[in-house]
């Protein structure tokens, strides 16, 4: 079969038709390939075109096959201003003699896949979006962020963090963040806050899963275990057991613990177990079923910016519901995973 | 001068706040007139605005001895300058305060 498709450029669908019955095998089957990738852009601009209001994607304007990252990891050099630095590699660029700069570049790739792989999403912003990773940021810098452009990598103090690239489940999360950016958008204080961290978690931990060959099982379900220092070893938090990640975890497991007032990190312990409950009850891979019940949450338009923990938990079960059934195993677990944790839906 | 910081927030925001508590008669001169010409420029008692960007460190920064001043808070990168001092010591010698109790 031929690398290039010489239809796929702007046919008209009169003429695509007519080819698509030639009596020329070859042609025939090009045609036909030729319309089902053209469908397939017709589908993706009428579902962009339906997700506009409330959500910062733009409309689709240029058809992209998607699936190929495009990924720029520049070097900070200790700087601290949000600015990108130096490229110190490029998409398809050999890696360089700087652990942190490969790391980076070989996480980001693994959380494109994950998304492409998992949910056909191209990119951040679903359209392609280049992956900027910035490293060696500040002088032992203990934290990670994503400051709505770029994601940024401290090299850690030794005593809390260390290099944070090294951990491919900080990675995802520092992504995901981009990705609840463009979709739910949701604002970060109190539940929505709670909410748009536990996604990052959630999908960070899947990146981590898929990447190592774990499933729901043989997971840890520890977030930050590859970039804790001595002080807050063995890992940051635990979507199994939140609040036992480390002597000084401050997430509650349950509503019962809800921190009024706390980190957004704090009370994201509660969904980051109702999503490992499901997980963990289904069995099999997180992305094989709770990954896209809460993919289609995060993208789904009744979920506004500023959702509560019951309003969030209510779209997670419409979801399942919807795709799996009323009566379905995944419902079911939804359900139960809200009621452990005692989110009322 | 004594002046208390806390760092809370970041990828690591679940942990309690990080503290420390330096005396700027402990620093070089020019550090201290530094830091205290930055501490004037700060806005005391003001509440605090939205975090710029997930994942972002807040500074919280009062003076035991002046309580009427209340408690600038600070966005990490407004940490710079002469509150490089503040940062640096708070990195190297802050304590991670107790675990909040829970309800």
């Amino acid at each position: 079969m031929s690398a290039h498709n010489h239809l796929r450029c702007i046919l008209p669908p009169s003429l695509l038709d007519k080819l698509a019955r030639s009596d020329d095998a070859d042609l025939r089957a090009a045609a036909l390939d030729a319309m089902a990738l053209d469908n397939r852009f017709r589908i993706a601009r009428a579902e962009s075109a339906s997700r506009i209001g409330g959500r910062r994607a733009a409309p689709i304007t240029f058809a992209r096959i998607g699936g190929q990252v495009n990924r720029t990891i520049y070097d900070k050099h200790h700087d601290t201003s949000q600015t990108l630095g130096k490229v110190v590699r490029a998409e398809g660029q050999p890696a360089a003699d700087d652990v942190a700069v490969t790391e980076g570049y070989d996480g980001l790739g693994e959380t494109y896949d994950y998304y492409w792989s998992t949910f056909q999403r191209d990119s951040i912003n679903g359209q392609g979006q280049s992956l900027l990773g910035c490293v060696h940021f500040g002088t032992d810098y203990p934290n990670a962020f994503w400051d709505g452009h770029a994601m940024f990598f401290g090299d850690g103090d030794g005593r809390f963090l260390t290099r944070t690239t090294a951990g491919i489940d900080v990675i995802g999360h520092e992504l995901t963040h981009g990705v609840t950016q463009y979709e739910a958008n949701l604002v970060y204080s109190g539940q929505s806050g709670a909410l748009n961290e536990s996604i990052s978690d959630v999908f960070g931990i899947q990146v981590k899963q898929r990447a190592l060959g774990l499933n729901s099982e043989t997971s840890d379900w520890l977030i930050g275990a590859d970039i804790v220092g001595p002080e807050l070893a063995p890992a940051l938090r635990s979507m199994k057991d939140p609040g036992q990640a480390n002597p000084h975890d401050d997430q509650p497991a349950d509503m019962d613990g809800y921190v009024d007032g706390g980190d957004v990190h704090t009370n994201s312990g509660i969904p980051n177990r109702a999503f490992y409950l499901v997980a963990s009850k289904l069995g099999g891979n997180a992305w094989d079923a709770a990954g896209p019940i809460w993919y289609a949450t995060l993208r789904d338009n009744r979920l506004n910016s500023t959702a509560t923990f019951q309003e969030f938990a209510r779209l997670t079960l419409a979801n399942a519901q919807q795709t799996y059934g009323r009566q379905s195993a995944q419902a079911e677990a939804v359900s139960g995973a809200w009621d452990t944790v005692k989110v009322p839906l | 001068m004594r002046i208390r910081v806390r760092r809370a927030g970041g990828f690591a925001g679940n942990i309690p706040p990080l503290a420390a508590e330096l005396d700027t008669a402990q620093l070089p001169a020019g550090d201290a007139t530094r830091l205290e010409q930055a501490l004037d420029a700060l806005r005391w008692g003001a509440t605090a605005g939205p975090a710029p960007h997930p994942d972002a460190f807040r500074y919280e920064i009062d003076v035991p001895d002046e309580p009427e001043r209340g408690t600038a808070v600070v966005q990490e990168q407004q940490m710079s300058g002469g509150l490089d001092v503040l940062r640096n010591h708070l990195q190297e010698h802050g304590v991670i305060e107790p675990r909040r109790g829970r309800g």
